[in-house]
């Protein structure tokens, strides 16, 4: 059985890598 | 059917008596508003994601996900960013006077009354459109509930959304929202394991969707211009929408703006995969549906436990109402305020300002039902009808806000120029120009030329307008 893949899960992916990129923006800019 | 009934007769007892309770701290035109700038982070990131997650979200969808496949799902991800965006570089800059409405904004960076006449009449047509999108959902959600007919299910939504926006203003709205999103993240919550039961586990539901529609999970079913310039409509509708902006000027201060940004951008994440996910439950157990909007309704009813499938109607009404409540501020304030109090009777008494402040939501309230029951702008996929809302408020209004804020020399003619521009460029792409590229691209690149040219060609700006917003800039010319 052959999953969806990279199309599918990496958008789960993706969408986590955006999130943790803001978060550690966020705290570099509370820190300044 | 009685405990759906129950179940929405709770969740409307909730939303009236937020409404009621915002009324006793409704006291100035500022509360009534923007809830009188105060709201915190988590408030002002649950109206934020509230207010972005529409009916499209989850009626929509689900036909999207249908003719386009997953490969629309990426498409998701210019929302964090725009939001990413609006927290580092737009807020910051926008914020550094707090107006009512983005016309005062564009009347204030622009130095100019007409400028804040033509974006509030552009505000006001573009959000009548959108208005009866969410309404439609609406109808077909009180049909399939409470068995009345959709125009009923219209008129009855309408009224409770009017009643409570009306009483209480924005304080009223941001509550509910907050409410709102509440109900839509219980929905998604327990509806996600629950389909995903039904089709025997989350690796069998893939395999049984790859196996019947091929296509869904392949990259071939939308060209790759269109998923740009979808990932594009969604980024800039984003950013520039008055009703997201309003709410910018709505929470206290900057380090609430960024953490309010990360609550609303991870909600809104979260439930847009979540709707995905359901989307695929919803091919496989429903295939034959004569629209793809009554997937996601289908799922409510057929495969949720009857509680269960009434929160998550409830939810989708949720979605609906946080999103024309908003919507109803934004058009009322710029009937009442921007036109009205502005430009046709600028002496009004405060006491009577309250009163016309709310006529404008009841008057932009009442025209999309009257125009839906005259037959007049029903449309199938209301997702492609919120595009097009997308598109003409950022072909309208990224360049001239977003621009407004960073570049000094941008003038009132070339704001005008480029909203006239916009919004022109938008409708007629949409008629006739080709389908394969959203018409929110030709749009702004036509608006940020006009912009550009016509602010070039016209009288630099009075340095008291814009100082405010360069501030910083003003210091560093000042430094030796």
């Amino acid at each position: 059985m052959k999953g969806p893949g990279f199309l599918f899960w990496g958008l789960f992916l993706a969408c986590g890598l955006v999130v943790t990129a803001y978060v550690v923006w966020m705290w570099w800019e509370e820190r300044r | 059917m009685s405990i759906q009934v129950t179940v929405f007769a709770a969740y409307f007892v909730v939303v009236f008596a937020i409404g009621w309770l915002s009324l006793r701290r409704t006291r100035t035109e500022e509360d009534y508003w923007i809830a009188g700038g105060r709201l915190g982070w988590f408030i002002g990131g649950a109206t934020v994601a509230a207010t972005h997650t529409s009916a499209g979200t989850f009626v929509g969808t689900i036909g999207v996900m249908y003719t386009a496949g997953w490969s629309f799902g990426w498409v998701l991800l210019s929302i964090p960013l725009a939001y990413w965006f609006v927290a580092a570089v737009l807020a910051p800059r926008f914020t550094r006077v707090r107006q009512l409405t983005l016309p005062a904004f564009m009347e204030d960076r622009y130095y100019s009354k007409g400028v804040r006449g033509l974006a509030a009449g552009i505000v006001l047509i573009a959000t009548v459109v959108y208005i009866q999108a969410q309404i439609v959902a609406g109808g077909l959600i009180a049909n399939i509930v409470f068995g009345v007919p959709t125009e009923w299910g219209m008129l009855g939504f309408t009224g409770i959304l009017l009643a409570y926006t009306v009483i209480g203003g924005m304080i009223a709205v941001v509550y509910t929202d907050a409410f709102q999103l509440v109900v839509m993240l219980l929905g998604v919550l327990f509806a996600l394991p629950l389909a995903v039961r039904q089709t025997d586990g989350l690796d069998n539901l893939l395999y049984l969707v790859e196996s019947a529609h091929p296509m869904v999970f392949s990259w071939g079913t939308l060209p790759g211009t269109l998923l740009f310039t979808m990932g594009l409509a969604f980024f800039l509708g984003s950013i520039a929408t008055p009703e997201r902006l309003i709410r910018l000027y709505a929470m206290k201060d900057m380090k609430t703006i960024r953490r309010g940004m990360l609550f609303a951008l991870v909600a809104i994440t979260g439930i847009n995969l979540i709707v995905f996910v359901l989307a695929l439950a919803a091919i496989v157990l429903f295939p034959a549906l004569p629209t793809g909007d009554l997937a996601m309704p289908m799922v409510a009813t057929a495969v949720l436990p009857p509680t269960l499938g009434a929160v998550m109607l409830a939810a989708i009404t949720a979605a609906m109402m946080s999103t024309v409540d908003s919507l109803l501020i934004v058009a009322g304030s710029a009937l009442s305020v921007d036109i009205y109090q502005n430009l046709i009777h600028p002496d009004v008494t405060p006491r009577r300002r309250m009163v016309v402040d709310r006529m404008g939501i009841v008057v932009v309230g009442s025209v999309p039902v009257i125009l839906l029951l005259s037959g007049v702008g029903e449309g199938e996929l209301v997702q492609f009808i919120v595009l097009l809302f997308s598109a003409l408020m950022a072909s309208s209004f990224v360049v001239p806000v977003v621009g407004g804020v960073l570049w000094r020399r941008a003038t009132k003619e070339g704001a005008a120029a480029a909203m006239l521009g916009g919004v022109s460029t938008t409708l007629t792409w949409e008629a006739y120009g080709p389908e394969h590229i959203d018409p929110v691209l030709p749009g702004f690149l036509v608006s940020a030329v006009l912009w550009t040219v016509v602010s070039l060609l016209t009288p630099p700006p009075p340095r008291g307008a814009v100082d405010p917003y360069f501030s910083d800039a003003v210091a560093q010319e000042m430094d030796p």
